[in-house]
């Protein structure tokens, strides 16, 4: 019987431990944060990708918060791509859905050519226009959205672009018939990831069934475009049997850095890729240095990534003055430096040693494909007819 | 033994009440809310039309096959292996068993992802084992990327030493003295394996055959790294409909086959359980 009360007695201690324990931190926390910030009005930002870009924000918070005149307190909400991706523009939209108006969604940072996503889920008044005229940083963005002009403020830039290894292939193939004789010719030297693991494989895919369709259907999520799609399915179904293959049999690798490994391994020479990750790895001496990049011409796809103001949150007055920040020089150098984004503003306003790196990386002529839902059609069409194949 | 009072009563109760709550929160009302889905249509209407696909599609029945395959080979694989490790461990006596007896237990303190990259590095084409032909002039290409053969090689990596553990526990339980006795009426070895250590040792064969299958069947992290682009196992197909189909009411009944496929060990190794008691109440 002793013991019994000795077990209850410890069970109830440690309960009220974790419980009050649970409340101070929570206490502690608001209260420093309350003195040293001044009141300021909290902003919490929401942002998805890879880990690079939970990288980028955690430093340009950093900066931003430290800043003496910065009107606002910013705090981050990351979700990593891959875990839940699909959730948060899920989250939003059933947030909107279920008539919340008062969420702490207060500002979103996305894909320029995933918004249409949200848009397709909960309407386009889940965001609110931007008054451009606080945000006086705005008018030095070269980069101009796809999409819903009035309602983003694009903050940087990411392409899809080929790389290859110099050492190995000095004249990379750079139009469409070029490529295709090339790859034929090099048998087991080109792959690409399978498109519903990564947005490089994604993007090559696109380029294919997007190649000769009007410019209208790259930013289309209407399903009459999927009929179109024929010669592009033919033509990756004609490149399979020459592309990579291990144990005998053509595989795909899975991930954007499944591709990039078998660069590095020398297993292949040529791969499309995202700028940024090249670049990234290139930086930290995992590729080689021989390897560069080029664009294919029509470029493989780029989108511009965007901040927008869901209408469900906070005070929309009280985001502008970060946006504003991201998009001066001194953001953008960050944006820059932290993950070789390509800058929004003119170039020659940046002060960085690593500017040349992305210098040409042109954004206006980004091929800009954004097909929402479509990319599911898509990805189900691939796993099908292409991943099926001998 | 204690009178049970309503205090004692009441301390069982509040004992148990934090894991039921959470087995019925996080476990129960999932799985019945994904049982629901998988007859659900996607527009609210009663359908059995996802099942007919898992079973019918080319693609799908090529997953479940490919998965079973893939499961079946661990399973036997590593058992077998196990076995032999095991019956090594227990009856030979040297340093060199014993220096085995502690390695053969790390692999269980690696984190999955780690062990996977590890062993990409060595098997890949352009790998360790390349690399080391290249150095003798020759160019071995392993092939077991992106297809079945990896998966199994790194299944049995990760299983071997769990059904060993649990195999050299159940050896070391049958007493020394019954295998000389035995040996000394004039038993072969073969018969003393057979007759003896083989019957006193299956039921936990059985435990680590049926934890092994289940644990394999829904695996994603071997298969999503190291798997090819088709066939593919079920954990990596649930994620595709999920994740990349946004195709919920699928992916809900394919939970559900998943776990039906899981059950049918458990099930029978539940009822040879029973059977062998009864047995022994007989005798």
């Amino acid at each position: 019987m002793k013991n019994k009360k000795i077990i209850v007695c410890v069970l109830v201690l440690t309960l009220a431990i974790l419980m009050f324990g649970g409340c101070q931190k929570e206490q502690q926390s608001s209260e420093t944060s309350k003195e040293t910030q001044n009141e300021k009005p909290k902003v919490t930002l929401w942002a998805t990708g890879s880990d690079n870009v939970r990288k980028l924000f955690e430093k340009a918070i950093d900066t931003y918060n430290s800043k003496p005149d910065a009107k606002s307190v910013v705090e981050l909400q990351f979700i990593m791509s891959g875990t839940g991706e699909q959730s948060l523009s899920d989250r939003i939209a059933a947030a909107k859905l279920a008539g919340q108006t008062n969420t702490d969604f207060d500002l979103l940072a996305e894909n320029g050519s995933s918004l249409s996503n949200y848009v397709d889920k909960a309407g386009k008044d889940l965001f609110v226009p931007i008054d451009f005229s606080k945000i006086p940083n705005f008018k030095y963005v070269k980069m101009k959205s796809a999409f819903y002009t009035e309602y983003v403020v694009p903050y940087r830039g990411t392409t899809v672009v080929m790389a290859y290894d110099s050492a190995r292939l000095p004249n990379p193939p750079k139009t469409f018939d070029e490529l295709t004789q090339w790859i034929k010719n090099n048998p087991g030297r080109f792959t690409y990831n399978s498109p519903g693991t990564g947005g490089a494989g994604a993007a090559f895919v696109n380029w294919a069934l997007y190649k000769d369709l009007p410019p209208e259907a790259k930013v289309s999520t209407d399903e009459k475009w999927v009929d179109q799609w024929g010669p592009g399915w033919e033509w990756l179904k004609e490149i399979h049997p020459y592309l990579y293959k291990s144990g005998g049999k053509v595989v795909y690798p899975n991930k954007n850095q499944g591709a990039l490994d078998l660069l590095i391994n020398k297993e292949v020479d040529l791969i499309p890729a995202w700028a940024d990750m090249v670049l990234d790895n290139l930086s930290k001496g995992i590729l080689p240095d021989t390897v560069k990049i080029y664009q294919l011409d029509p470029p493989l796809s780029g989108t511009d990534v965007v901040f927008a103001i869901p209408s469900i949150g906070g005070n929309p007055e009280d985001t502008y003055d970060f946006i504003n920040f991201m998009i001066s020089p001194e953001g953008q150098k960050i944006c820059l430096e932290t993950i070789f984004a390509i800058p929004v503003i003119d170039i020659s306003l940046i002060d960085s040693d690593v500017k040349q790196m992305v210098a040409d990386l042109d954004p206006s002529k980004f091929n800009v494909i954004s097909i929402g839902k479509l990319e599911d059609i898509r990805n189900q069409i691939w796993d099908k007819t292409i991943a099926t194949l001998p | 033994m204690e009178k049970k009072t309503w205090k004692t009563n009441l301390f069982i109760v509040l004992m148990l009440a934090p894991s039921l709550i959470m087995t019925l929160g996080v476990i129960v009302y999932p799985l019945i809310n994904t049982f629901i889905r998988s007859f659900t249509a996607k527009d609210g209407s009663f359908t059995i039309e996802h099942y007919k696909f898992i079973f019918t599609d080319d693609i799908a029945v090529g997953n479940i096959i490919y998965t079973l395959w893939i499961v079946v080979v661990t399973v036997i694989g590593s058992i077998f292996i196990s076995y032999l490790l095991a019956l090594y461990l227990r009856f030979t006596d040297s340093k060199i068993s014993k220096f085995i007896g502690t390695l053969y237990i790390l692999p269980r303190f690696m984190p999955t992802l780690v062990a996977v990259y590890a062993m990409i590095t060595v098997i890949r084409d352009s790998g360790l084992l390349n690399r080391i032909s290249v150095l003798f002039g020759g160019d071995f290409k392993p092939g077991l990327m992106y297809n079945a053969k990896g998966i199994i090689l790194m299944n049995l990596w990760f299983n071997i030493p769990f059904a060993t553990m649990i195999i050299v526990a159940s050896l070391s339980a049958i007493p020394d003295s019954i295998i000389e006795s035995a040996r000394d009426v004039g038993a072969k070895k073969l018969n003393v394996f057979f007759k003896i250590i083989l019957p006193l040792s299956i039921k936990d064969v059985m435990i680590a055959m049926t934890f092994i299958f289940m644990s394999n069947i829904s695996s994603f992290t071997t298969p999503y790294v190291m798997g090819g682009n088709n066939p593919i196992m079920l954990g990596v197909y649930l994620r595709k409909q999920f994740s990349e189909y946004s195709n919920y009411e699928l992916a809900a009944a394919l939970s559900v086959v998943m776990f039906v496929l899981s059950s049918i060990p458990a099930l029978i190794y539940i009822y040879t359980n029973l059977k062998e008691q009864e047995w022994e109440k007989t005798h």
